[in-house]
């Protein structure tokens, strides 16, 4: 089973989920930075964190729908919300193809940055008492597209949101996908990864991704690695949209790929020929 | 990392980070608060601290009556908007925009669409008005949701003609919700009757004393 696979079947089942109002069976409403699944209430964690220091108080069913959030993604894996859930992530990883032929000017943003942008979002949060990331989020714009852009226009002024089969018969039915204009974000973002460094917004810039780095570093699901099984080939690097997390454990220094920045993409255990890499749930042995 | 390095990425980040906040701080004074919100939504100032953008109100709105901000509306990007000359706001009993925010934007105690406030209706313009014209035109007073007590009519004498009947649509500041449908469908090119932000503190209220006496006819 190539893992990958299974990887862009949750990401475009993610984006149908977003679409589910629009299209008719609504288990889902709202966007990534706050949604009802199901009737439970989920708010990403740092719309929760920005708000909180923009408005300057705590509201109960918010911080509960970040919290049923945060404990999701501590167990799973942090950045597993940017490499199955997220939709900028898997537009960004078709950008990124394009940057081996493309990519003409060379960046290399230091690692630390995406945590320097987290700091900042969260003091101008506070300081100008907007939440900033919210603001100008390309994760809020895509899904806010996605969510409410979708308008099925029936020609006599009226348009219907839900009813797509009834509609079809019409000769003057036509579908309208408006865009908000905060899409521009997005679009930089998909230039950069093409034609300037991969994954500059998504691996070294998002304060999102900053934030879930740092919540699934003691994550208990990772990828171990099986040091007699490895052959030092280096495929796994090639895959690997963070490599550094790699390092340590193909070294063999540890028994893990490192937690955090790694978002269990899972694109080395589909790489690795000698199966050295696989998908597992906690660790008695930590170092082996 | 040593001292050198630390400092190095200190200063950078500062620099950086201080260029960033400065220019996002420029963008977020270019607010319009003369824009209408959401029923529920509190002081400008407030909303925007408040409002995490998710969307949900626009897509609770079964009129499509909530837009969302773009690129170039300052600190409003991504906040729920209405634009009530093209689709107002119908006064849902259930409010379901208000049920929907996660974060108290749009004021949950707020439970009577009647006694949201979007803004206040207001003759803009005197002199295209019909009815003040002399003519029975009287829409806005008709599609009023509140009829009789946000709008009443007026009668008196044309100044003109001294011989007809002027009907006047009297807005009652203390019952307009600002729901806009008489902006909606004043029936002239360029709106007669508009929302606008209510106006608020004492001066305001100064005289309001006199507007509740009875009248006395002359």
């Amino acid at each position: 089973m190539k893992w990958k696979l299974v990887r862009r079947c949750v990401q475009v089942a993610v984006i149908l989920l977003i679409l589910s109002p629009a299209l008719g069976f609504g288990i889902f409403s709202g966007t990534l930075i706050s949604g009802e699944l199901f009737g439970v209430e989920l708010t990403d964690v740092l719309a929760a964190l920005d708000y909180t220091l923009a408005a300057k108080t705590l509201t109960a069913g918010m911080l509960i729908g970040a919290a049923v959030v945060l404990v999701f993604y501590f167990f799973v894996g942090g950045r597993v919300f940017c490499g199955w859930v997220c939709p900028v992530h898997l537009f960004s990883e078709m950008a990124r193809t394009f940057n081996k032929r493309f990519g003409f000017v060379s960046l290399r943003p230091p690692r630390w940055q995406k945590y320097a942008v987290l700091a900042v979002v969260l003091v101008l949060s506070f300081v100008a008492s907007v939440p900033v990331f919210e603001m100008v989020s390309p994760i809020g714009a895509v899904t806010r597209a996605m969510a409410t852009g979708l308008r099925i226009d029936r020609g006599d002024g009226s348009t219907v949101v839900a009813d797509v089969a009834g509609g079809v018969g019409e000769s003057d039915l036509t579908v309208t996908l408006v865009l908000n204009g905060t899409l521009v974000l997005l679009m930089f973002i998909l230039l950069m990864d093409a034609f300037v460094k991969k994954a500059w917004w998504c691996e070294y810039t998002c304060p999102v991704g900053a934030l879930y780095s740092i919540v699934g570093r003691k994550s208990p699901v990772g990828v171990r690695i099986d040091h007699d099984a490895c052959t030092d080939c280096g495929d796994c690097f090639g895959v690997c949209p963070v490599p550094h997390v790699l390092t340590p454990a193909v070294k063999g220094e540890v028994g893990w790929v490192q937690k955090g920045d790694c978002s269990n993409c899972l694109n080395c255990v589909d790489a690795c020929d000698e199966k050295a890499l696989a998908l597992r749930f906690w660790s008695r042995a930590r170092r082996l | 990392m040593d001292r050198r390095d630390f400092l190095k990425k200190g200063i950078a980040v500062v620099v950086v980070g201080g260029t960033a906040g400065g220019g996002i701080t420029r963008l977020l004074s270019g607010t319009n608060a003369t824009v209408v919100r959401p029923p529920g939504a509190g002081e400008e100032n407030d909303f925007l601290a408040k409002c995490i953008r998710c969307a949900k109100c626009v897509q609770a709105c079964p009129y499509d009556s909530i837009k969302t901000a773009g690129l170039g509306d300052g600190a409003s990007m991504g906040t729920p908007f209405l634009e009530l000359r093209e689709i107002p706001c119908y006064m849902c009993e259930d409010l379901p925009c208000v049920g929907v925010c996660p974060t108290d934007a749009l004021d949950p105690t707020l439970t009577d669409a009647a006694k949201m406030l979007l803004g206040t209706a207001v003759i803009v313009d005197r002199e295209a008005c019909l009815s003040l014209n002399g003519i029975r035109c009287e829409i806005c007073y008709r599609v009023c949701p509140l009829i009789d007590k946000a709008i009443v009519i007026e009668k008196h004498a044309h100044q003109i003609t001294g011989r007809h009947t002027v009907f006047e649509p009297v807005v009652q500041k203390e019952v307009c919700t600002g729901c806009g449908i008489c902006e909606n469908a004043c029936p002239l090119d360029d709106t007669a009757i508009a929302v606008v932000p209510t106006q608020r503190g004492d001066k305001a209220a100064h005289y309001d004393y006199l507007r509740k006496q009875e009248r006395v006819e002359l």
